[in-house]
């Protein structure tokens, strides 16, 4: 089995006529953590539902450790742990329940550091899902997507809604993560202040097709103002204005 | 698939629709319940007929509910939603799903017939073993059969619904135009139903064999989410609906050949049941074969081969034919819902024509008599004789046997005035003969086997 969490290679993707992806290849290497930038529509979370084995690639293919997602969707995702931008969860569920539920969905799960978790992300272990705060939420659908100590870790959009603290203590853990076991995570974000903090390599999405895959530092210095390196933000949204015109 | 991760699947959704169940008992238990509060005590029937239709309604609509509800949005939308984060495949998501649907399905049926069946033995007995009066086996097996495939279906449109596929138009259309064509088979063989052999039964098997691969295909194609729902529905509807009409355009065609050939397949050689006329012109018969969808099949049919009519397409007794063979009753009965009626046809040269129907006798055991001239129909039940007079459509006398009995074992007309019948009392073994004179009104019991007129062949 390859130890290449992701490989995608020359996907494109139609909704209907128009193709909203067309020949997208890139890799993540184990322990990389790289950021999936673009505007909105331009066919981030499709990107990772093909990843995912949620849809078909009308062209080329991905592979998940080695795996096709699409027909070996179980066994390809099985140390790939998910973060939705929506938290989603049956809402009659309390955190222990949902911990139960899914550890029954997993090959393995680690139920004292999963426990551990939502008591550092202070969540109320019988309080329903529905009765959660959107950061409580959020916390959850983190900690149940590192139970089981993925090698992959996908977020797509996972601090949409957070304030402050909460994003704070979802940074922190997601660092944590990061540090002890070298999880590769792959990030589609507007926030580029996570994506600042958390990643190394940011892929750019413009029109259907990558228009950077730069590390982050690369991609700020190749925007300047004064001499001086632009931020992410600002690099950003100089590389789709260039784009768009 | 992993075991351990289905299990956990339908336990959740089983869990999400638990208030069914609590809903399925209380429906379960209102109709005995609310048919006791404004029924009276004698309408037994009655009572167990609205608890037959509660029963059916209610499972009916929660597998519908049930069905629609699965499948869900996490398959149509595509999101990442809960289960799909998981490395969950597809066939462990909709087993899963299924588990839970059948799980819960069976205990709300369960739960909705036990109330009844247990305080109502008659509707109990009738639901563990009777046949539906349109399918063999048990009511509650054949509810089972229609609960499964009305949740599945419910699950297949709203997966098209969730979608906004168009094709649903589509698919109503051909829904129509397939009704359409049906009636006119029907309305066709009501005109013509000389051929027994072409008989409703054949319609409804070739919709269902034809429905079964269109379920079948549309739901492994929509439900595993395997490639735009929308094309899938697409390409389902397309080919289906023109195969589909194009075989029931078909099946029109070989039905008016038939018509119009005359083709006669030797179906007596399965008769279950036969009996003739006294004039030898008449044979009663009832197919051996019992028809998927309409139970057994009784027939009357000309012994030269002339002439061949279907009379009943459920179940349906033995006949009693006139001594002058003009006329011949019977009793057709629907064992699902115990409602039934005498009918009796004239079989004179002019015509076959059905004279006239009257309510079934309240009891089983019953017998039926026609008066030597068919002018006359004896129907005799436990509590006792009822005569009417078929051309004025009324009764000509009713008499309360000396005591009532439990079964009534044959009844014949002696002649015009006179009906003798024997019947088994409630209190004894010994079966009990009665001449009874019907102008006079006179019942006058007799020893079995006296040596006047009445004596009976049948002891």
């Amino acid at each position: 089995m390859s130890t290449i969490p992701l490989q995608v290679e020359a996907v494109s993707v139609r909704h209907g006529r128009p193709w909203l992806l067309q020949g997208v290849s890139f890799e993540v290497k184990p322990g990389e953590v790289v950021a999936l930038l673009g505007r909105n529509g331009v066919g981030k979370t499709s990107l990772l539902r093909v990843a995912l084995g949620l849809m078909p690639s009308a062209v080329g293919g991905v592979r998940v450790f080695g795996r096709d997602p699409w027909r070996q969707r179980a066994r390809a995702l099985a140390r790939v742990g998910v973060v939705p931008d929506t938290p989603d969860a049956p809402p009659e569920l309390d955190a222990r329940g949902l911990c139960r539920l899914v550890a029954a969905l997993h090959e393995r799960w680690d139920d004292t550091a999963t426990r551990a978790r939502l008591v550092r992300f202070e969540v109320p272990e019988r309080v329903p899902f529905a009765r959660l705060s959107r950061g409580q939420k959020g916390a959850v659908m983190l900690a149940l997507a590192l139970g089981h100590e993925p090698d992959l870790l996908v977020l797509d959009e996972p601090t949409l809604g957070l304030d402050v603290i909460a994003r704070d203590a979802y940074f922190g853990e997601l660092i944590a993560e990061l540090s002890d076991r070298g999880t590769a995570v792959v990030l589609a974000s507007h926030d580029l202040a996570l994506v600042e903090r958390l990643a190394e390599r940011a892929i750019v999405l413009h029109d259907g097709a990558v228009a950077a895959d730069l590390t982050i530092d690369a991609l700020k210095s190749r925007f300047r103002q004064g001499g001086e390196p632009l931020d992410l933000e600002a690099a950003f949204a100089r590389l789709a204005l260039r784009k768009a015109s | 698939m992993r075991f351990r991760a289905v299990a956990a699947i339908a336990g959740r959704e089983f869990r999400e629709r638990w208030l069914l169940l609590p809903t399925a008992l209380f429906v379960g238990v209102a109709p005995v319940g609310l048919a006791n509060w404004y029924l009276p005590a004698a309408q037994v029937a009655e009572r167990d007929a609205v608890g037959a239709l509660y029963i059916v309604t209610f499972s009916l609509l929660a597998a519908g509910l049930v069905g629609a509800s699965l499948a869900g949005r996490d398959l149509v939308d595509r999101r990442l939603g809960f289960y799909l984060a998981r490395p969950v495949g597809w066939v462990t998501l909709l087993s899963g799903q299924g588990v839970a649907a059948g799980a819960l399905l069976l205990c709300a049926v369960v739960l909705v017939i036990l109330p009844s069946a247990l305080t109502s033995p008659e509707l109990g007995s009738r639901i563990a073993g009777s046949p539906l009066a349109f399918a063999t086996g048990p009511l509650a097996a054949n509810l089972g059969v229609l609960a499964l495939v009305t949740g599945l279906s419910a699950g297949l449109f709203g997966i098209a619904f969730r979608v906004r596929s168009r094709w649903l138009l589509v698919d109503l259309l051909g829904l129509a135009v397939l009704a359409a064509l049906a009636r006119h088979a029907l309305l066709r063989l009501e005109a013509e139903s000389s051929y027994p052999h072409f008989t409703t039964d054949h319609v409804v098997v070739v919709c269902a064999t034809a429905g079964l691969p269109f379920a079948l295909g549309l739901a492994a194609q929509l439900a595993c989410g395997r490639g735009d729902p929308i094309r899938a529905h697409r390409a389902f509807s397309l080919t289906v609906w023109s195969l589909l009409l194009a075989l029931g355009m078909l099946g029109l065609v070989v039905l008016e050949q038939a018509l119009a050939g005359g083709i006669d397949r030797p179906l007596w050689q399965s008769a279950r049941t036969t009996v003739v006329s006294p004039d030898r012109r008449w044979e009663w018969v009832v197919t051996e074969k019992a028809s998927w969808l309409l139970g057994r099949t009784a027939f009357l049919r000309r012994t030269d081969g002339t002439r061949v009519e279907r009379v009943g397409s459920n179940w349906s007794t033995a006949p009693v034919f006139s001594a002058d063979s003009r006329r011949v009753a019977w009793t057709e009965f629907w064992p699902a819902t115990g409602d039934g009626d005498v009918v009796v046809v004239d079989l004179g040269d002019a015509g076959f024509r059905r004279v006239g129907t009257l309510p079934r006798p309240r009891a089983w055991g019953q017998a039926l008599a026609l008066s030597p001239d068919g002018a006359w129909l004896a129907v005799v039940d436990v509590d006792g004789l009822r005569v009417h007079a078929l051309e004025r459509g009324a009764d000509v006398a009713k008499l309360a046997l000396a005591e009532p009995a439990r079964q009534v074992a044959r009844a014949y007309f002696l002649d015009a005035d006179t009906v003798c019948l024997r019947a088994l009392p409630a209190r004894r073994a010994r079966a009990a003969d009665y001449r009874i004179e019907v102008a006079s009104a006179v019942v006058t019991p007799l020893v079995a086997g006296a040596p006047d007129a009445c004596t009976f062949a049948v002891p």
